[in-house]
């Protein structure tokens, strides 16, 4: 065959090629045009709204959400990936975990930095893709129905912050980085098995990816929530979820630069080590911009959880929140003072006794609305006059439970000396571990319960295994974190593979909590099976959205 | 259908978090497949070794292409790497036979640059004895050869010179780079491999 | 619910927050207090306003992956242990603190923590931390590096000997 034949072979190749893509657009355009006159004739204001609720069941789990760009679509779709990702990044917790068992490596012997890779991945996937992740899927979900959205514009940006987002995670996992999840230099410099991992770069783009995804989503939200809110409801009568997102997310958009930046210079000092490594700079430069978002990080993930348990309670008690107005100043106030307190993450790094006294009076400060929170909850139960105690408002119950215990170990590491003793312990891991399990794990667990029929075309979920899951998460979590709490104080160390053997028994008591865990989210994915695969029973509805159908309800009710 | 979304659901993430748990298992945890110097090592001896680099083979027009090396063990062995060509090339070694993945880069593109006649250097000693491979790769399939360390000193040592034994225990890399060939050699492998990708191209 | 009981609620509610404000100041109170004695001590950089105690001994600790050295001259000459320190009781003691590139040839952030002492610092490149220290039981205590620091970070650990 001459190179003539061939140019002309290929050519009619790519030309056939070229004529069957532009039949498969006008194809494609004509259905749309299709669907867009259908779904104006039935007063849509979009085609893939008109499709979900017309054609595919109304906003249930399916493959469609991946190419709807609705909002309920793209809030179903955070919500499926945030579930993969919540039970990947949990089977390595389980599997790390067990790995202690003994105080010399046992699992990971002569390979122990499996061990320290598997907890970086357990650490980023679980904040990163499962508490904003859900965060993001449920406020998708529900805010169009909270706020009686005018029109649902903007779904082809939320769409690609999605996929950006999800290729953030995917390069994340990929690249099997042992740097923690606050990616220190000069370690994470280290591109080998030794440091970081050979393939952390990808790490640190999988991070500005995921940034960048959330920004687009958070920005949309916003906008939504802004513009896009009904005429009837004013920001005075907004509900408290949607006050508590838009927080989370105003605070997501003032902290996330930092990082931004930060891991761009990071990025930049895998060639040419200028910004932290270099002569006339200190590796302590990043942990400052790292923390500055790494603080609010930590209530961006449990601040919309916050909104959800105002929003749960009245359900199951009938009862209005107790205070709205000090609901929402509590939620405000995070804001700026979230901001402040990024040092308390770093007393031991040489700052001194001065900025150590003001990071640590500023963390005290920002216990302040946390605790005008949960007295509001409190007081919302108390002047209840009947707790109806299903599976959600029991997770509600242990959430504001286990934040409780999480909130006072959290803030006694803000006292400088008892810091001196805690820091870099599992003190530290067993306090953020009763507020994640609590309030990130526990309350979005029980908004996808509550969301069920929705969320499932009509099914319900089953008691009893929603009881096991949440009886298995709540135990097992207690013993987990109080292991971790006590070890902690005892001076035993995070983020080891193997350990001095005294410290023994609290790990023990740890690994039970955490195969107890493990074993209690097989009943959640054993509920899920088996309540889809019955007849629907129900109408496709729930009760967290039903009650913002009608436009003169409002409020906490 | 939604049924069977619900199944297909719960299947794909256990599936998932089983596949993933195994990808995790499976990840690297040394570096140069195990061939990085460890610090303190016995050192026996000095030797060099010079290779000129040209795409049609190591010591292409220089006797015999891609000749079998000899080497005892714990002796340095200096590399010199002659550039013959305009093309990157690199130095790399591995343990066995054929060329695997899990492989050291002594010299990188970087390093070996590509102008004709420019002489770059590197040390290294080998502390395990066996067949090693030692190959370019940009050129894996014409640039490559074969090692053989002895664990008996002084046997079959071919176009080297065996220098006096000499007293210092840590011993270092002659090039400036030795650095970043520990540090960075993944990276620039990748790097080098992006760059081969654009000479293919152009 | 009657309104009666809603405002009795109301100042119980009241009542809670303002407690709590009363507990947090106390904490931040006795934080302030605790800080300013003079046998508190805290990691601080060295520099010209930050010297060592003059009554007490330098200790010059170095990280490297994965080994903490300490280094202090007594009435023998200049001593260097490895991962395993030795010390007098009732007698004061400042860690100067650095890291330093090991056989890995990188120098990354470590964090010296020995837990019965209560003191914490984290070893930086290119800077000095210091802290000062007085153990007051003899005995053998742990050491450990609490920050990250590479492949074999668990075992950068050692004990402290205290003796008489």
């Amino acid at each position: 065959m001459s190179a003539t034949t061939l140019l002309v072979e290929s050519s009619l190749v790519l030309s056939f090629f070229f004529i069957f893509l532009f039949l498969m657009y006008y194809k494609y355009l004509s259905v749309k045009t299709e669907v867009d006159v259908a779904a104006l004739n039935e007063n849509y204001y979009d085609y893939s709204s008109y499709l979900r609720e017309k054609k595919k069941g109304g906003g249930a789990i399916s493959p469609h959400s991946f190419i709807m760009n609705d909002s309920k679509s793209i809030g179903i779709r955070y919500l499926i990936t945030s579930l993969i990702f919540f039970f990947i990044a949990g089977t390595f917790g389980v599997i790390m975990r067990v790995s202690l068992v003994e105080p010399q490596p046992t699992l990971f012997a002569h390979r122990e930095v499996i061990y320290d890779i598997l907890t970086t991945e357990h650490a980023i996937l679980m904040i990163y893709m499962w508490a904003i992740g859900s965060a993001l899927g449920l406020a998708y979900y529900l805010i169009p129905k909270f706020i009686n959205m005018k029109s649902d514009r903007y779904g082809n940006a939320s769409s690609w912050g999605y996929w950006i987002w999800l290729m953030g995670g995917l390069f994340i996992l990929f690249s099997r980085t042992s740097t923690r999840w606050y990616y220190y230099p000069p370690l994470a410099l280290q591109l080998n098995p030794y440091g970081a991992g050979a393939m952390n770069w990808l790490a640190v783009i999988g991070l500005e990816f995921i940034m960048i995804g959330v920004t687009i989503a958070a920005i949309v939200i916003v906008r939504n929530i802004i513009y896009e809110r009904s005429d009837s409801m004013p920001l005075s009568k907004m509900p408290l979820f949607v006050w508590s997102v838009l927080f989370t997310l105003i605070m997501f958009l003032a902290s996330a630069p930092f990082l931004m930046t930060a891991m761009v210079m990071l990025f930049y000092d895998f060639f040419n080590p200028v910004f932290f490594t270099g002569s006339s700079s200190s590796p302590l430069y990043f942990t400052e911009l790292f923390w500055v978002w790494g603080h609010p990080i930590v209530y961006i993930a449990i601040l919309p959880q916050f909104g959800l348990i105002y929003e749960i309670i009245p359900k199951f008690t009938g009862n209005k929140v107790y205070s709205y107005s000090s609901g929402v100043i509590a939620l405000g106030l995070l804001l700026p003072l979230s901001e402040l307190v990024w040092g308390h993450h770093l007393m031991e790094s040489g700052l001194g006794i001065e900025w150590g006294l003001f990071f640590s009076t500023a963390s005290f400060l920002v216990v302040i609305p946390s605790a005008i929170t949960v007295f509001n909850y409190i007081g919302t139960l108390w002047t209840s006059e009947k707790i109806r105690l299903t599976i959600p408002m029991l997770f509600v119950i242990n959430g504001i439970m286990d934040f409780v215990f999480g909130g006072i170990t959290g803030v006694l590491t803000a006292i400088l000396p008892f810091n001196e003793q805690t820091h870099g312990t599992y003190w530290v891991t067993g306090h953020f571990h009763f507020v994640f399990m609590g309030i990130t794990v526990g309350i979005a667990f029980a908004a996808i319960y509550m969301i069920w029929p929705s969320l499932t075309g009509g099914r319900i979920y089953s008691r009893r295994l929603a009881g096991w899951h949440f009886a298995f998460t709540s135990v097992g979590s207690m013993i987990m974190s109080m292991g971790w709490v006590v070890g902690g104080f005892m001076g035993m160390p995070r983020f080891v593979s193997g350990y001095f053997a005294r410290y023994m028994v609290y790990q023990d008591v740890a690994i039970l909590g955490g195969v107890i865990i493990g074993i209690g989210q097989l009943f959640f994915l054993a509920n899920l099976m088996i309540s889809t695969a019955k007849a629907p029973q129900v109408e496709p509805s729930n009760v967290f959205e039903e009650v913002y159908r009608k436009a003169e309800i409002s409020g906490g009710e | 259908m939604i049924g069977k979304t619900g199944i297909v659901l719960g299947v794909l993430i256990m599936l998932l978090s089983g596949l993933m748990l195994v990808f995790m298992f499976d990840a690297p945890t040394q570096s140069g497949g195990g061939l990085a110097d460890p610090s303190n090592l016995p050192v026996k001896g000095y030797m060099n070794i010079t290779l000129y680099a040209d795409a049609g083979g190591w010591n292409y027009s220089h006797g015999a292409i891609n000749p079998n090396l000899y080497f005892p063990l714990y002796y340095v062995i200096n590399f010199t790497v002659i550039e013959e060509d305009n093309l990157p090339h690199t130095l790399t070694i591995n343990q066995g036979p054929t060329e695997t993945a899990s492989s050291l880069t002594l010299l990188s593109t970087g390093q070996i640059t590509q102008s004709p006649g420019h002489v770059s250097k590197v040390s290294y000693e080998f502390f395990k004895a066996g067949i090693y491979t030692y190959w370019c790769v940009i050129h894996p399939t014409t640039m490559v050869g074969q090692i053989e360390i002895n664990s008996t000193a002084g046997n079959n040592t071919t176009a080297a010179t065996v220098s006096s034994t000499s007293n210092v225990m840590i011993h270092s890399f002659e090039s400036a780079h030795d650095l970043s060939i520990l540090v960075y050699s993944d990276l620039s492998q990748i790097l080098g491999s992006i760059k081969a990708m654009t000479y293919m191209v152009f | 619910m009657s309104e009666k009981n809603h405002n009795n609620k109301l100042k119980a509610e009241a009542l809670w927050i303002v407690g709590f404000m009363v507990v947090l100041a106390f904490a931040a109170g006795l934080n302030f207090y605790i800080t300013s004695q003079s046998d508190f001590s805290i990691a601080t950089k060295m520099s010209g306003s930050n010297q060592i105690p003059k009554n007490s001994t330098p200790i010059i600790v170095d990280g490297y992956q994965w080994a903490w050295s300490f280094t202090y001259y007594n009435a023998s000459g200049k001593q260097t242990s490895v991962d395993n320190l030795n010390i007098t009781v009732n007698h004061t003691y400042t860690f100067i603190i650095t890291s330093t590139a090991g056989s890995q040839s990188n120098a990354v952030i470590h964090d010296l923590y020995i837990p019965q002492f209560g003191i914490q610092v984290y070893a930086v490149p290119g800077q000095n931390n210091t802290i000062t220290f007085t153990p007051v039981k003899t005995g053998t205590f742990v050491l450990e590096c609490v920050e990250y620091c590479g492949y074999e970070h668990y075992l950068m650990r050692g004990y402290v000997t205290v003796v008489a």
